[in-house]
């Protein structure tokens, strides 16, 4: 026998016996403190940001810097990507394969968040729950093809835009409506009420509480439409110019981007809407794309340079951009509801081009990370590397963060996929100024 | 009426009177055109505006009441017979002021411009003057021979007041001047009439003798009014030519076609009120872009998948693929009338098309062969691409 085996018949002392006591007792305590952490903690408040760098045993994020020198580092090996081990939940998971044509954060009237989005293939409307994360059909579609679908603010409306074979835009305004036949054992629980809109709308955006901003052309010009929630059209805007991209961050802003190229000067203008006047804030920027902030303070703008990009911000009053790097497009990015984040997706590398034109063209493709601009410190820092979570590699499109701040979806360009982030879980760096 | 007769009795008694009475009728007369010489002069130049300070010695000479009151040698003051006193005097530092020259540079700023105000007189020494400066009513700078600032311009639309005070140690006066700024700009919205496809966000540039629509978006404002576009006067050069053609007032949009091989198109705009004299001006250069085709993948359940071109070679594995090739920079004249079509070959032979794409049906043997997409413009004949691609055709046989 081995002299450091202990014999196995041989009889445990009381005083023994009290220390496996107290070891099983402070492992059980143990354990319950972390389930404790994991369930109440992490699964929990909106204030875990603060919380969690406090705690011994927390989150894992990885270690980065304001430059990005933290790229790569911080591989989480004990998340499985379904979270199926009991460990942690994953603080990046996918939703649907897809593709997937637009999602909406939906908080239902129990209080759970959900996500809806459209399939592209038959335009059916799915639902996925992010307490649950499990997912269901919510209504079936016939609208095949569907490239783009732009939700409401609310999560109850929905504009599905297709393409005919010869190249036209249709939209079809979509409302949902609960099913009155859910209750004989149709799977659906809500039916999708169709209207047409009119032809070859080119840009449509959703507005800051309820309804739509669209681009409508008529003989030579253009005038947007605002589709209000009722369903009612106003004109707010024509001009002889028509490649005008809008945006309706807020109430009372209506952002007016040209087109981008590259190799254009592109033009950004702020129309106040209940005044009417359109002024001029950026000039004469080439590939000029921008993302506003919802209270209008600030604005993301991205533009070309030589073979590249910048990216920056600018604030209401003073239209002189700060650069922020690593640069990305706007578009990438989306704002807090409160205007105090906005999370990006940025490209750990872009091969020399012309950009936003070789990215709008399908020429180049990205690999993204995640980054997010901080206004209390003006930072803009790494917060994910997708590849090191889930092993795939993301061109983060059409990014939406959730009313409360706690997740963000985003679909990825490459294959149409959809993505959810839990941004709670994810430890935000913050930097105090000198 | 023994005219000569009253006149050599009554004119020895009473000529001094007689030449007084004339005297003063030729200084009334003088002084009546000299008044209305000054109000003239404060008319046509609106900027200026003399301000004298409490404080400080006025402009206008402290006059006396009572007949002979001359201030340098000409009498400025005059009481009339009932008694009421008129006062015709002339500043004697009028030249100096009026010679006082308030410029910007530059004249008409755009927004957050940094224009440089600069104050010039040549009936002082400004070198030896104490001169201040003050901006929406705030004094910015306040030293001895400081005769410019620079002063940040805000938004298009927004008015600076920039006043400057010259207190002359030579002439012993003060005096001011304003001069108020408005940023105005006019951005050269342009737009080609060149093919896209559905759904792509960028821009439609201009190729080979594209047909494009200008469209000026001026923001112009005189003493805070914004001025309507609909009543302003647009010149347009073309590679500094001016073109007559697509100018005038109130052109709110023209079209021009560009230049058959020219690499560039340079464009100057100015843009003015032809009553306030308001202008502001800006050039564009439009850069003729390669028209090029893209081919695109997709399957008939999901359409077309505009998110990734094809590359040099597509491999093939589902039953039925479908390639679509999607002209860029095309005028949509030609492809709208159907002048110039997609055309697709498979080795080198000409295939089938509808809408610019073809079906490809896996043979299940597998396979490759070579699909190429070509468009040409016969109206326009440097606008043609090509573009080709290797398909290789998965064998569904083990």
């Amino acid at each position: 026998m081995d002299p450091e085996t202990p014999d196995q018949n041989k009889e445990v002392s009381p005083k023994n016996k009290l220390r496996l006591f107290i070891i099983v007792g402070a492992v059980f305590l143990l354990l319950a403190l972390s389930i404790f952490y994991i369930v109440v903690i992490r699964g929990g408040g909106s204030a875990s940001v603060g919380i969690q760098s406090l705690l011994p045993f927390g989150d894992s994020a990885p270690d980065v810097t304001p430059d990005g020198g933290g790229v790569g580092s911080g591989k989480l090996d004990d998340i499985a990507i379904d979270g199926g081990d009991g460990g942690t939940p994953p603080r990046m998971f996918k939703i649907a394969d897809g593709p997937v044509s637009g999602s909406v954060f939906k908080t239902l009237p129990d209080g759970s968040l959900s996500v809806r989005y459209v399939v592209r293939e038959d335009g059916d409307i799915h639902e996925y729950s992010m307490d649950t994360r499990a997912g269901r059909i919510l209504a079936n579609n016939t609208v095949p093809r569907v490239a783009e679908a732009v939700w409401d603010a609310r999560g109850q409306s929905v504009i599905l835009r297709t393409a005919t074979d010869r190249g036209n835009v249709v939209s079809i305004l979509g409302r949902l409506l609960p099913n009155s036949a859910t209750s004989t054992g149709d799977e659906a629980p809500a039916i999708l009420q169709q209207s047409f809109l009119p032809e070859n709308i080119a840009f449509v955006v959703p507005g800051p509480r309820e309804g739509f901003i669209y681009t409508l052309s008529v003989g030579s010009e253009v005038t947007l439409m605002m589709l209000g929630g009722n369903g009612e059209t106003t004109p707010v805007f024509s001009s002889p110019f028509t490649e005008w991209i809008p945006e309706w961050p807020e109430k009372n802003t209506l952002m007016l981007t040209t087109r981008p190229s590259g190799v254009v000067g592109g033009y950004f203008f702020s129309k106040d809407i209940e005044r009417g006047n359109v002024l001029p804030v950026l000039n004469d920027v080439p590939g000029l794309t921008t993302r506003g902030a919802p209270d209008g303070s600030r604005v993301l703008v991205g533009s070309a340079t030589k073979g590249g990009m910048s990216f920056g911000v600018i604030t209401k009053d003073l239209p002189v951009t700060s650069e922020l790097l690593p640069a990305t497009l706007p578009e990438k990015c989306t704002w807090t509801a409160s205007s105090t984040f906005a999370y990006c997706g940025v490209p750990q590398s872009s091969p020399q081009g012309t950009y936003p034109d070789d990215w709008y063209q399908g020429v180049a493709q990205f690999s993204d990370t995640l980054w997010v601009y901080r206004v209390d410190t003006e930072s803009f820092v790494l917060v994910l590397v997708p590849y090191d979570e889930v092993g795939v590699d993301v061109d983060i499109i059409s990014p939406v963060v959730s009313t409360d701040g706690e997740y963000l979806t985003f679909i990825n360009k490459k294959d149409g996929s959809l993505w959810g982030v839990s941004l709670s879980a994810l430890s935000i760096p913050i930097y105090e100024d000198d | 009426v023994p005219w000569g007769d009253i006149l050599k009795e009554y004119m020895p008694r009473h000529i001094g009177s007689l030449f007084l009475g004339v005297l003063t009728l030729f200084f009334l007369s003088s002084g009546v055109l000299f008044a209305q010489e000054a109000t003239t002069t404060a008319a046509t130049t609106q900027e200026t505006v003399f301000v004298p300070t409490p404080t400080e010695t006025p402009l206008v000479p402290q006059t006396q009441t009572g007949f002979g009151n001359y201030v340098g040698g000409i009498p400025t003051t005059f009481t009339l017979p009932d008694g009421t006193v008129m006062d015709i005097s002339i500043p004697k530092n009028t030249v100096a002021e009026d010679s006082t020259q308030l410029r910007s540079q530059p004249k008409v700023p755009k927004a957050f411009d940094r224009v440089t105000f600069t104050v010039e007189n040549y009936s002082t020494k400004l070198e030896e003057d104490r001169i201040i400066w003050s901006v929406d009513g705030e004094v910015v700078q306040d030293q001895i021979g400081g005769d410019s600032i620079v002063v940040n311009m805000g938004k298009v639309g927004e008015t600076k007041d920039v006043r400057v005070t010259i207190d002359s140690r030579s002439l012993g006066r003060r005096w001011s001047r304003d001069l108020s700024l408005t940023p105005g700009d006019v951005a050269v919205l342009w737009e080609a009439n060149t093919y896209i496809p559905p759904f792509y966000k960028g821009k439609p540039l201009p190729s080979y003798k594209s047909t494009i629509k200008l469209v000026p978006f001026p923001t112009i404002s005189v003493r805070g009014r914004t001025l309507s576009p609909d009543n302003l006067l647009y010149k347009w050069s073309r590679n500094y030519r001016n073109i007559k053609e697509i100018s005038g007032y109130g052109k709110r949009f023209s079209v021009l076609q560009t230049g058959g091989g020219a690499q560039q198109e340079r464009l100057q705009l100015t843009v003015s009120d032809p009553e306030s004299g308001a202008t502001t001006e800006r050039a564009v250069t439009i850069t003729i872009a390669e028209p090029k085709v893209l081919l695109y993948g997709g399957s008939p359940l999901q359409g077309v998948r505009y998110e990734r071109v094809l590359g040099s070679e597509l491999l093939v594995g589902e039953l039925e693929t479908t390639v679509r090739a999607e002209p860029f920079f095309f005028s949509n004249e030609e492809l709208e009338n159907g002048s110039s079509p997609v055309q697709f070959t498979q080795n080198g032979r000409g295939i089938p098309s509808l809408y610019r794409t073809v079906v490809l049906q896996r043979p299940s043997q597998g396979g490759t062969s070579r699909i190429e997409a070509s468009i040409e413009n016969p109206l326009r004949v440097l606008q043609v691409a090509r573009k080709g691609i290797s398909i290789k055709y998965q064998s569904i046989v083990p």
